[in-house]
C-alpha cells in the first residue's frame, strides 16, 4: 500500500481523487487545512502528497505546497490547481525538479502523475529520525502513546468542522473523558453579564450523563479561569486545593484564545481510584488549545447566524408590519411580530401627541401566563360586580352604567366598555370566571350554546391549573382564542378562584385590542414620569423582578403592569419621539439583552414608519373622501345653478301668461253676471291659474340665488322674525296658527350671510306649513332658545302636521326628494336648509311621528361676546 | 283723475293692465316699450309709472335709473312689475329709484293697493308742514329736496316719505314692518322689508355721501331712527 496524503481546503476535491483511485493499491489520508497537512505529513509519513496548489498559510501567506516541498522528510509531492494562474505562481514558488503539476483529477492522468512523482529520487538526509523527533514535533508529543495522538488529530480537526456551538462543547468533553480516561469531564465558560462560570457541557455525571446546565462552578475552576494555570489533585496529593467530596482525581485546564481565557476544561474521576498525571495535563491542554480555537469559530460562526437569523426575522417582521396600511392591522402586526421575535407576553404600543403629556394606547397584544403565585389579584370585596359573576352564569357589565360604579374605573383602567363574565363550575363548586373584554360597548350578554362552550373551556383550563401546576402550553392560547371568536370579545381573560375564596387571580389573559378611535390612557403610567421621560429622550427603559432595572420608575411600572420583566423602547421618527412599544414578560424574570433591546428597536422603528404611513394613508382617505364630497356638491350645485337658470326662464315665460289669466278671471267674476255654470268654470280658471303662480313663486323661492350680500354679524332673532312676519299673514288666512317662543339672553348674533338665514326660516315654515295641508286645528311655529353653556342658539320649527314617516327622514334633506304630488313641490327646499346649515357651521336634526307632527331642531354657532 | 303710463313688452300682460286699470277708472297710457315710453314721457308727465323689468332694447331698471337722473322725473312714482320674482332683481329695481314693486303674477287686490297707495302718497304730501328740520338735517316738502350738512339733495317720492316719516318721529326706532305700513301702506303683516332696507340704502347714500354723518342709525333687532342732536 501506498500512503497518499490529500491536503486541499475544499471537499469536493478529496472526494474526487478518493473515487478516481478507488479500487487502487492506494491509501487515502487527507487534511483540510494548511495546519492539518503539515500535522498529517509529519506524523503520518505518507509516500505521496497531493495538494491543492492553491492553499497556503493563513499565518505567513506561503504556499502549503511550498512549504511541504522543503520539509526534511521528502515524498512524492504533486500539486493540483486548474487555473492556470494559480498553476503559474505555484510554479514560481517551488523546486520544480521536486513537485509534479497537474490541472484534472481523472483516474488516468491522476495515476500517471502520481507513479512519476513517486519515481522522482528523492533526496536522503543523515540523521532523519533523531532531528525529527528534537525539531518538529512538540516535545510533549514524546510522551504520547500512539492512539493518543491519533485521537488527538482526528479530534481536533473534527472539532474545527463542526460549527454548532453546543456539538463542540459536546465532542470537546466526550474527548476530554477519553483522552484522560476519566469518568466525567465538564466545561465551564463564563454566562452572562455577571461573567460567572457555569457549566456549559458534561458528560459522564452521576446522574447518567444529562446536562446539568447552568450549575454554579466551584473554586478551582475559578482559579483556573482567572489564573490560566491548570490544576492537578489526586487523592493524597499535596496542595492547597482541597479535595471536593466524592472527588478522587480532579484536573482542570484553562481554555484560551489569543491569550484570552475563554473557558475551562476539567476531568474528574468520583469512584475510579484512577489519578491523573503529568501526562493527562498536557494531553488536556493540547486538547484545550485546539478546543478554544473550535469554541471560538464556533462562537462566531453561532452569532453570525444568530445575526443573520435576527435579521432575516427583522426583515421579516418589517414587512409584516409593513404589510397593511391600516393603521388598526399595523398595530396588530406590530404587537404579533415583537411578540414572535421576543417571545413575550404582552406588547403595547403607546401614542404621543405633541399636545399630551401621558401617551394614550394604541394597541395591546396579550399571550400572557402568571404563574400562580405572582397572578395579578382581583379582590372580591372591592369588585362585587365580578363577586355577584360568580354566583350568576353570565352578566354583562357596562363602564357607562351607574349600577357598576366599582366596576366603572376597573374597566376604564384596562380601556374596555363592557366585560362579560361567564361563571366556572366543576363539580359543584365554583371554580373561577371566564372575563371577557370589550373596547366598543355591548348591548346584549353572548347566547347560551356560546356560554356553554365558553364555560367548558374555562373548565378545561382552570381545573387543569389547580392538579398540574403551571404547566402551561400554546393549546391554552388557542382555547383562549377560540372564547375570543365565540364571545367577539377583543380579549379574554381565566381568573381562578383564590383558596381563601376571596380573590381571583388572573391567570391566562389572551387577545389583541386596538384603541385608535377611542382616547385610552392607562392613568397608571401617569406616575411614573421618570421613565416616560427617558423614552421621549429615545432612550429604552428595562426592568426586571429581580431589580435589574434602568429607572426607579421603570421598577414601578413593572410591578404595575403585573409583570416579572420588562423593555420599552421608544418609536422615533424624523429625531421626534411618537410613541413607544412596552414589551412585557408576565412569566420569567429574564434581563433583556443586548440583542434583544436591539431586535425591539429594530421593531420599534420598523413600526414607526409603518405607523406614519399608515396615518399618512388615512389622512389621504380622509381627504379624498372630502374631495369626493366637495365634487358631488359641485356637481349638486351646478345641477342647481343650471335648475335656477332654468327657474327664471320658464318664470319669466309662465308668469306673464298667468297674470293675464289671474288677473282676467278677477275682472270678469267681478265685472259680468253669470249662470252658476259659467261662473263655477271662471272661479276653477283662477283657482288653476293662482296654483300655477304658487308652483312657479316656490320653485323661484327655492332654487339657490347667487348672494352678493356680505357676511356681517347678524340677529338670529331678527331673521326669524323677519321670516315669520313674510308668512305670517299667508299663514293665518288659512286658519293656521302660527305661534313664537323666544327665550333668549342678550341678541343672539352670528357671522352669517343675512338671506342665508332668512331663506333657511322661510324653507322651514313653508315646509311646515306644507305639513298643515288640509288639516283642521293646524298650528305651527318657532321656538328660540340660547344655550350660552356652548355658544349656541337652538330653533325649533315645528308644525302638528302630518308627520314623516321613519323610512324617509334620511332622504327629506336629499335634493328633490318631495313626497308632494308632481308639480307641487321642487323637493329642493329641505336641500337648501342644510347646505345653508353647512355654510353657517349649524346642523339640523329631525324628529316625527307620523299623524302627530314634526320638529327641525335648528343649532347655529353664535358670535363669542 | 290720475293718469297712469304702464309699460310692458308682453302685449297680453299689457291689455290685462289696462283692463285692471280701465276698471279701476284711471286715465292711461298702455306702451309697449322703453323707448316709446321715454318719448312719450317728453311729452306728458303721468302721476304713475308701472314698469315691466325685463324688456328687450332697454329693460325697465335702465329705464328707471335714467329717469331719476332727470330733476323732473325724480319724484314720478314708479311701480315695477317683475316676472322673476328674484330678490336680486327686485333689489337692483328698488337701488334704481323705483318706489314698489309686485311680482307678476299678481292678484287684482294686490296690483289696486300699490297703484292707489302711490298715487295717494304722491297727493297728501303737499299737506302739513313745509319743511322739517333736526339738527343740520333739513327737509323740504315742497320741493322733496333735503339739505344735509349744507348739501341739498333731490328726493324720489318715497325717499322723501320715508325720511318725514322718520324725521316726523325723532328718537324712535322704526321698524320695517311698521315703515311698510306707514309710508307703503301695506296691511299689516305684508310687504317685504328688503323695500324698506333699499330705501334707507339709497335715502343714506344722497344724505351721507357729502356730509359723511350718520343721519339714519340701524338699531340691530328693531330697525331705523333719526336722533335728535
Amino acid at each position: 500500500m501506498t500512503r497518499l496524503l490529500v491536503a486541499a481546503g475544499n471537499y469536493d476535491i478529496t472526494q474526487t481523487v478518493k473515487t478516481a483511485l478507488s479500487g487502487t493499491y492506494y491509501e487515502l489520508i487527507s487534511a483540510f487545512s494548511h495546519r492539518d497537512a503539515l500535522f498529517m505529513f509529519r506524523t503520518q509519513t505518507p509516500d505521496a502528497v497531493l495538494v491543492d496548489a492553491a492553499m497556503f498559510d493563513r499565518n505567513t501567506g506561503e504556499r502549503t505546497l511550498a512549504v511541504l516541498s522543503r520539509e526534511l522528510h521528502p515524498v512524492a509531492l504533486i500539486g493540483y490547481t486548474s487555473t492556470p494562474a494559480v498553476l503559474h505562481s505555484a510554479q514560481n514558488a517551488v523546486d520544480h525538479s521536486r513537485v509534479m503539476f497537474i490541472d484534472q483529477l481523472d483516474r488516468a492522468p491522476l495515476m500517471k502523475a502520481l507513479s512519476e512523482a513517486l519515481r522522482i529520487p528523492l533526496p536522503t538526509i543523515e540523521g532523519l529520525d533523531d532531528e525529527r523527533d528534537q525539531d518538529t514535533a512538540p516535545k510533549s508529543l514524546s510522551i504520547w502513546r500512539d492512539d493518543e495522538i491519533q485521537m488527538l488529530f482526528t479530534l481536533s480537526r473534527s472539532l474545527l468542522e463542526v460549527l454548532d456551538l453546543s456539538e463542540v462543547l459536546h465532542r470537546v468533553v466526550q474527548a476530554a473523558r477519553h483522552i484522560a480516561d476519566a469518568e466525567e469531564a465538564v466545561l465551564f465558560m463564563p454566562q452572562g453579564d455577571s461573567g460567572q462560570l457555569t457549566i456549559q457541557a458534561e458528560v459522564g455525571a452521576a446522574d447518567g450523563g444529562s446536562v446539568s446546565r447552568g450549575r454554579q462552578t466551584d473554586p478551582s475552576a475559578s482559579h483556573v479561569y482567572q489564573t490560566g494555570e491548570s490544576i492537578l489533585i489526586a487523592a493524597g496529593f499535596p496542595g492547597k486545593y482541597k479535595q471536593t467530596a466524592n472527588t478522587n482525581a480532579l484536573l482542570y485546564v484553562p481554555v484560551s484564545v489569543k491569550d484570552r481565557r475563554i473557558a475551562v476544561l476539567g476531568v474528574i474521576n468520583r469512584q475510579k481510584k484512577t489519578i491523573f498525571n503529568r501526562r493527562h495535563q498536557d494531553l488536556l491542554e493540547q486538547l484545550a488549545a485546539d478546543a478554544g480555537i473550535a469554541i471560538e469559530n464556533a462562537r462566531v460562526h453561532g452569532m453570525n447566524l444568530q445575526r443573520t437569523n435576527d435579521l432575516s426575522a427583522l426583515v421579516n417582521a418589517s414587512q409584516q408590519i409593513n404589510s397593511s396600511l391600516s393603521l388598526e392591522t399595523a398595530m396588530i402586526n406590530i404587537c404579533d411580530q415583537v411578540n414572535l421575535l421576543l417571545n413575550c407576553g404582552r406588547v403595547d404600543v403607546f401614542h404621543w401627541n405633541s399636545s399630551q403629556d401621558l401617551p394614550v394606547v394604541w394597541a395591546r397584544s396579550q399571550r400572557a401566563v402568571w404563574r400562580v403565585g405572582y397572578a395579578p389579584e382581583l379582590s372580591l370585596k372591592s369588585h362585587p360586580g365580578l363577586a355577584a359573576g360568580l354566583r350568576n352564569k353570565v352578566q354583562l357589565i357596562s363602564a357607562f352604567r351607574p349600577e357598576n360604579p366599582e366596576e366603572k374605573e376597573y374597566l376604564q383602567s384596562l380601556g374596555a366598555a363592557s366585560l362579560v363574565t361567564i361563571s366556572v363550575v366543576f363539580d359543584g363548586q365554583p371554580l373561577g370566571l371566564v372575563l371577557a373584554y370589550y373596547v366598543k360597548a355591548q348591548e346584549t350578554p353572548p347566547s347560551l350554546d356560546v356560554i356553554h362552550r365558553a364555560q367548558a373551556i374555562g373548565v378545561e383550563l382552570l381545573s387543569q391549573q389547580l392538579h398540574s401546576g403551571d404547566a402551561y402550553h400554546r393549546a391554552e392560547f388557542r382555547a383562549a382564542d377560540e372564547v375570543n371568536q365565540l364571545l367577539k370579545s377583543d380579549w379574554v381573560e381565566f381568573a381562578l378562584l383564590g383558596q381563601d375564596r376571596r380573590s381571583l387571580l388572573r391567570l391566562i389573559s389572551s387577545g389583541t385590542a386596538t384603541w385608535l378611535e377611542e382616547t385610552y390612557s392607562d392613568s397608571a403610567l401617569n406616575t411614573f414620569g421618570g421613565s416616560l421621560q427617558a423614552l421621549r429622550e429615545h432612550k429604552f427603559i428595562r426592568a426586571s423582578a429581580n431589580g435589574d432595572t434602568s429607572t426607579l420608575g421603570a421598577q414601578a411600572m413593572l410591578d404595575a403592569v403585573n409583570g416579572r420583566s420588562m423593555l420599552g423602547v421608544p418609536m422615533t421618527l424624523q429625531g421626534e419621539t411618537i410613541g413607544f412599544i412596552l414589551i412585557v414578560d408576565t412569566e420569567r424574570t429574564r434581563a433583556f439583552n443586548e440583542r434583544e433591546t436591539q431586535l425591539a428597536m429594530g421593531v420599534a422603528a420598523q413600526a414607526a414608519t409603518a405607523i406614519k404611513n399608515a396615518e399618512l394613508i388615512r389622512q389621504l382617505k380622509v381627504s379624498y373622501q372630502e374631495l369626493q364630497t366637495a365634487q358631488e356638491r359641485l356637481v349638486g350645485a351646478a345641477r342647481l345653478s343650471a335648475m335656477g337658470e332654468l327657474a327664471g326662464a320658464v318664470a319669466h315665460q309662465v308668469n306673464n301668461p298667468l297674470t293675464t289669466i289671474v288677473l282676467d278671471a278677477e275682472l270678469l267674476l267681478l265685472k259680468t253676471t253669470f249662470d252658476e255654470k259659467s261662473r263655477e268654470a271662471l272661479e276653477a280658471i283662477l283657482r288653476s291659474g293662482k296654483r300655477a303662480a304658487a308652483v312657479v313663486r316656490r320653485l323661484l323661492t327655492t332654487v339657490h340665488k347667487e348672494r352678493t350680500s356680505s357676511v356681517q354679524r347678524v340677529n338670529v332673532v331678527e331673521t326669524i322674525e323677519e321670516t315669520l312676519f313674510l308668512i305670517r299673514a299667508h299663514v293665518q288666512r288659512e286658519g293656521i296658527e302660527v305661534r313664537s317662543e323666544v327665550e333668549v339672553h342678550g341678541i343672539p348674533l352670528m357671522i352669517a350671510v343675512r338671506e342665508d338665514l332668512n331663506d333657511l326660516w322661510l324653507n322651514l315654515l313653508l315646509n311646515a306649513h306644507d305639513a298643515l295641508r288640509g288639516r283642521k286645528r293646524g298650528a305651527m311655529g318657532v321656538v328660540v332658545h340660547d344655550r350660552h353653556a356652548d355658544d349656541h342658539v337652538e330653533v325649533v320649527v315645528w308644525d302638528n302636521g302630518i308627520g314623516i314617516p321613519p323610512e324617509n327622514l334620511d332622504l327629506i334633506f336629499e335634493p328633490f326628494f318631495t313626497t308632494k304630488p308632481a308639480g307641487e313641490g321642487t323637493g329642493l327646499g329641505l336641500h337648501i336648509c342644510r347646505q345653508i346649515l353647512d355654510r353657517l357651521g349649524g346642523s339640523v336634526r329631525v324628529e316625527s311621528r307620523v299623524g302627530t307632527g314634526s320638529r327641525f331642531i335648528v343649532r347655529l354657532p353664535l358670535v363669542k361676546e | 283723475m290720475a293718469h297712469i303710463f304702464a309699460v310692458d313688452d308682453e302685449n297680453e300682460v299689457l291689455q290685462t293692465v289696462g283692463r285692471v286699470l280701465e276698471h279701476e277708472q284711471y286715465e292711461m297710457t298702455l306702451i309697449n316699450s322703453s323707448i316709446k315710453a321715454l318719448q312719450l314721457l317728453e311729452k306728458q308727465k303721468p302721476d304713475l309709472l308701472i314698469l315691466d323689468i325685463i324688456m328687450p332694447e332697454m329693460d325697465g331698471v335702465t329705464l328707471c335709473r335714467r329717469l331719476r337722473r332727470d330733476p323732473r322725473f325724480i319724484t314720478l312714482p314708479i311701480l315695477f312689475l317683475t316676472a322673476k320674482g328674484n330678490v336680486d332683481d327686485i333689489v337692483t329695481g328698488l337701488d334704481a329709484g323705483a318706489d314698489d314693486y309686485v311680482v307678476k303674477p299678481f292678484e287684482l287686490p294686490e296690483l289696486r293697493a300699490r297703484i292707489s297707495a302711490l298715487l295717494r302718497r304722491g297727493n297728501r304730501e303737499k299737506n302739513g308742514k313745509a319743511s322739517l328740520e333736526i339738527g343740520d338735517l333739513r327737509l323740504d316738502s315742497e320741493t322733496f329736496q333735503a339739505c344735509a350738512a349744507d348739501e341739498t339733495v333731490q328726493l324720489t317720492m318715497t325717499e322723501h316719505k320715508l325720511l318725514r316719516y322718520l324725521m316726523e318721529h325723532p328718537d324712535q326706532a322704526l321698524s320695517p314692518g311698521h315703515l311698510l305700513q306707514a309710508v307703503w301702506e301695506y296691511p299689516q303683516g305684508t310687504g317685504d322689508p328688503d323695500l324698506v332696507r333699499a330705501h334707507i340704502r339709497n335715502l343714506r347714500a344722497k344724505l351721507e355721501k357729502k356730509s359723511r354723518r350718520r343721519y339714519i342709525r340701524t338699531i340691530h333687532g328693531v330697525g331705523y331712527m333719526i336722533s335728535t342732536p
